[in-house]
């Protein structure tokens, strides 16, 4: 039974993470329907500027600096190249930020070079922890804290500020956000930066544990993909229950046949998408034009 | 002379174009046109991971392979040139083997080297042996590539892990406890290593306490762990490579694995060293090689890497970077010894060839049975970083052990390689 709590444990650490991956993937899916595959590059942008920043600035204000830089380039993405496709099939857009991301994870090797970096972790949350039923990463836990800190942040902000009500409403009818005087092009890049901003901010927070190399962005993009459809396209609470899901199904089945943890989440998508084809908590989204 | 307003081309106009041309193809062109051209080089096809979980250490190897190769530019083999034709093999087994046909078939090419993945090694050697090619596994480590998947056509390079664990028994079996858990990456390559660390366990009375067997692409490492920490192990046996070794390197840090068991890696590459960085890697590993050991001829190998690569993101070479370096500068000196560009000529000059600068502290014998290469390695034991003189200094060597001391006998593995191409 300890065992098992410490697997279920590890899951839900593991889920949190996922789900930060993956709520800006669904913010900029469910409002502004672009299947967007920059954003594990975006991803591999914020670990690796926190890379170059810790050195000099330190884990906490890398942690801050580093995510709104990736932002900085989602917004550039976005005016330059990525609103041409609005309007038009939503394949255009999942081409386009294709080829980008396959572009920009060539200009992360030019930068950095081929070979992969490792990321120290801030000193104090270095090592391990006694819980008593398990010893477990301190500095996983500190990304626990951090990840619930940030899910609870942009719940905030979607709920209870006025930016987030203009965005769900531009999400379920744009026309008439455009109609009542709001910017709607301003808001959609806004949402792109917004998402880019959280898509360097999981970077940051996984780069000690996961290290970083020019393909991290590329091996996150599926989980993300993943937790977004089995969650719902949009859906804010569908990314997070979804995230668990995964960090949890991988976590346990560890526990008892290893071979099938990396398959586990695909099982269970299909599987829900059997009967729930919108996904656990979804609507109709941009995936059936 | 031209005249004006003319459209016509003058002959000197012509000659000129058309020898731009021909220089132009001469760079561009495939191999297959351009030999027409030529002075017709000799080709080697060379398929590597440039992507995938075996990037780092593709890399590498080309760069040892391009040392070689340079060594034959003014010389040449045969009189002619060495051209080296590079395929991504993407660190998968499937876009390997349609690579190397396409050398093969469309290029005409005759000899082929690289592989990292020994997945990959197995499906290029079937290529090469079907269509009479000649293959050279740089860097592949399963025992299974001269043993079930032996062929007439393909060569291997390194020590296999049956020499890994051979040679590293002795000082586990002395310094660590009988206790072993095992962590398998979950193909050819880390059944291999968890196939022999376990028959030397078992010879030596020991506890086998479980398996975990990690897929390939592995990120989290942290349910793996927690499950070998339950089992209370003496040690850790790990048989995992490339990119995923290094996330676990990572993680067994953060999870103070090393406190708690004694790390023991099969195999270790300074690519993954590399990667982690120092002070994050505490236990004993199986090099193939090492750029620190006092060998004939290391010294030299090494300052004439960092002169043709100061640029190069690992600033000495690595095991990799040897196995490719050899693979090429013996496959050129056995074509010269054939005295023809002949597939079965230089298979026969390869086999039973000893080679004499091997770099390690024995000669190469390159056994005719089997088509191995039988040659050193190493038992290392991590550095702190303050023992480290530089970033690359990451081990100390505690024992070597000679190729023919650990490798299998003929009895031991008794195969077959069949007739040669053609017969």
């Amino acid at each position: 039974m300890t065992e098992f709590l410490s697997f279920l444990m590890n899951g839900v650490v593991l889920g949190l993470i996922f789900a930060v991956v993956a709520l800006g993937f669904t913010l900029i899916l469910g409002v502004m329907q672009v299947i967007n595959f920059t954003h594990g590059i975006l991803f591999a942008l914020g670990a690796y500027f926190a890379f170059s920043m810790q050195k000099h600035v330190g884990f906490w204000l890398a942690l801050i600096l580093a995510p709104l830089l990736v932002g900085v380039v989602g917004w550039l993405l976005e005016r330059l190249v990525i609103h041409r496709t609005y309007g038009g099939n939503p394949l255009f857009g999942l081409l386009l930020t294709f080829g980008l991301a396959m572009a920009l994870e060539e200009v992360i090797r030019m930068v950095w070079g081929k070979a992969g970096y490792s990321v120290a972790a801030p000193r104090f949350a270095a090592g391990s922890l006694d819980l008593g039923f398990m010893i477990y990463s301190k500095y996983r836990l500190l990304l626990a804290a951090l990840a619930i800190l940030i899910i609870l942040l942009v719940w905030l902000f979607l709920e209870k500020t006025p930016y987030g009500a203009i965005i769900k409403a531009g999400a379920s009818d744009a026309e008439m956000v455009m109609a009542l005087g709001k910017n709607l092009p301003r808001m959609r890049t806004f949402v792109f930066a917004i998402g880019s901003v959280l898509a360097g901010v999981a970077g940051v927070i996984a780069a000690p544990i996961w290290s970083v190399r020019p393909t991290i962005g590329t091996a996150i993009l599926m989980p993300a993909f993943v937790i977004v459809v089995l969650g719902g396209i949009g859906s804010f609470w569908g990314s997070v229950l979804a995230g668990l899901i995964v960090g949890v199904s991988t976590s346990v089945s560890v526990m008892f046949w290893a071979q099938i943890s990396d398959i586990i989440p695909y099982v269970i998508m299909t599987a829900v998408l059997l009967f729930r084809p919108r996904g656990l908590m979804g609507e109709k989204s941009v995936l059936e034009v | 002379m031209e005249k004006k307003g003319s459209t016509r081309i003058s002959r000197r106009t012509f000659v000129k174009g058309a020898a731009a041309g021909v220089a132009l193809l001469g760079s561009g062109a495939p191999p297959v046109i351009r030999r027409a051209l030529a002075a017709d080089p000799i080709y080697i096809g060379v398929v590597s991971p440039a992507s995938g979980n075996y990037a780092d250490h593709g890399m590498m190897e080309r760069l040892g392979m391009q040392m070689a190769a340079e060594e034959f530019k003014d010389k040449g083999v045969l009189g002619r040139p060495v051209k080296l034709v590079v395929e991504d093999d993407e660190t998968d087994p499937q876009v390997a083997a349609r690579k190397a046909r396409r050398l093969v078939e469309v290029e005409k090419i005759k000899y082929l080297i690289g592989g990292v993945s020994s997945s990959v090694a197995v499906s290029v050697g079937e290529v090469a042996q079907r269509y009479g090619a000649l293959y050279i596994a740089s860097n592949q480590n399963s025992d299974t590539l001269t043993a079930q998947y032996a062929r007439r056509c393909v060569f291997m390079v390194p020590p296999d892990m049956a020499m890994a664990l051979r040679t590293q028994a002795p000082y586990l079996l002395e310094k660590v406890g009988k206790r072993w858990y095992f962590f398998t990456h979950d193909y050819e390559w880390g059944w291999s290593g968890t196939k022999w660390a376990r028959i030397i366990l078992q010879k030596a009375g020991g506890t086998d306490l479980g398996e975990s067997k990690i897929p390939l692409n592995t990120r989290d490492f942290s349910a793996f762990l927690l499950k070998a920490r339950a089992a209370k192990p003496d040690a850790l046996v790990i048989t995992v490579g490339g990119v995923d070794l290094a996330a676990l390197m990572e993680q067994m840090h953060e999870f103070g694995t090393y406190k708690e068991t004694t790390l023991v890696m099969t195999l270790i590459n300074l690519e993954d060293l590399w990667a982690v960085g120092p002070g994050k890697m505490e236990g004993i590993y199986w090099m193939e090689w090492y750029h620190e050991i006092e060998a004939p001829g290391v010294k030299e190998f090494v300052a004439r890497y960092k002169k043709r690569w100061p640029g190069a993101p690992i600033p000495v070479p690595t095991a990799n970077t040897l196995n490719g370096y050899i693979g090429v500068r013996e496959l050129l000196r056995a074509v010269d010894r054939a005295g023809k560009d002949d597939v079965t000529a230089v298979i026969k000059a390869l086999e039973g060839h000893t080679v004499r600068d091997s770099l390690k502290h024995d000669p190469i014998f390159i056994r005719e049975w089997d088509h191995k290469f039988v040659w050193a390695s190493y038992v290392v034991r991590s550095k702190k970083p303050d023992q480290m003189k530089d970033r690359a200094d990451f081990a100390e060597v505690v024992r070597w052990a000679p190729g023919k001391d650990t490798v299998r006998t003929r009895e031991e593995n008794p195969v077959n390689l069949g007739p040669y191409p053609g017969q």
